[in-house]
């Protein structure tokens, strides 16, 4: 829904969606769930489907428009420009794969999920660099070359721990922001630190 | 010598592992913290260039012969100088020190 201006009760035309589903029976298919896709732009929900062959995936977008509740539904060629970027870190975690088994240690494995969830989650996220932290999870790393930075290390379910270094203002000294949170809620500190620029195009 | 302060002059290297290595070929700042799954570690373990009497290109080539560490070839010393750390890190914590604390040999 847009945030924050889903109002309860109004929403009439929601009892036809069904009917978006079932017209648009080819983008709804299979195991998969609804996800809410925030971040600088507008949210939006998208069916995503849990087959990694994305043959039937789809996408849904809802929009209010006063009190009504409109939706549009795209087919798999969005979707798939969408979970693209994943694809551009393949060779880096197979290098950091390669790397930590010269070190005897793996990759954690919910460190991974939860960082390949970030990245599929978030379609306008600007590449990052990655790094494998002593403890085996995942930490990637966007930074400007101003010495603005935000760190982010997948804790698995669902958490991050965030490293955000900032200038408040011209010439004075990088401020440095840390913290523990969820990756809904690390959006919004990243909002709050007006530091979205260095994660979305 | 155990225990004191290292100069401000003084400098140090630690060795940083391929895979925080970021791909600008820089250190990742993680690479400083302390390992949150060793409970007992309360500091990092450095080289000290200054305790090796010879130029740097001789003292780095000696680290690396008597490091105790699996050197990977495309691994890296990052070298930082001990005045200019403890600047630094003072604007966040003032607790920090860099002693000298050398491991038996």
């Amino acid at each position: 829904m847009n945030q924050g201006r889903a109002e309860s009760g109004v929403a009439s035309k929601l009892g036809n969606l069904h009917l978006a589903f079932k017209e648009n029976k080819p983008n709804v298919q299979g195991d998969g769930d609804f996800r809410i896709e925030s971040g600088p732009f507008p949210a939006h929900i998208a069916w995503r489907n849990f087959d990694n062959k994305q043959s039937e995936a789809g996408k849904f977008e809802f929009q209010t428009t006063g009190k009504y509740l409109s939706w549009s539904s795209s087919r798999l060629a969005s979707v798939q420009t969408e979970r693209s970027d994943l694809r551009q870190y393949e060779s880096r975690l197979a290098y950091l794969r390669k790397e930590a088994a010269y070190e005897d240690r793996v990759i954690n494995t919910i460190s991974e999920k939860d960082f390949r969830h970030f990245v599929e989650s978030q379609p306008h996220l600007l590449k990052g660099d990655l790094v494998l932290v002593d403890n085996g999870n995942l930490r990637a790393i966007w930074e400007n070359n101003q010495g603005a930075q935000i760190g982010l290390q997948f804790l698995g379910g669902s958490s991050v721990q965030f490293v955000v270094f900032v200038h408040r203002s011209t010439g004075q000294q990088i401020t440095r922001v840390t913290g523990r949170d969820t990756l809904i809620g690390l959006l919004q500190i990243i909002r709050a630190l007006d530091v979205e620029s260095l994660l979305f195009k | 010598m155990t225990g004191e302060d290292l100069p401000e002059s003084d400098h140090i290297v630690r060795y940083v592992k391929p895979s925080m290595i970021k791909q600008n070929g820089y250190a990742d700042g993680s690479t400083f913290m302390l390992r949150t799954d060793t409970q007992n570690e309360t500091g990092l373990s450095v080289n000290l260039l200054e305790a090796l009497r010879d130029d740097r290109s001789s003292q780095l080539s000696r680290v690396r012969q008597t490091s105790r560490l699996n050197l990977r070839r495309n691994g890296r010393f990052a070298e930082l100088n001990v005045g200019e750390v403890i600047q630094r890190v003072s604007d966040e914590i003032d607790t920090l020190r860099i002693t000298h604390d050398p491991l038996t040999a």
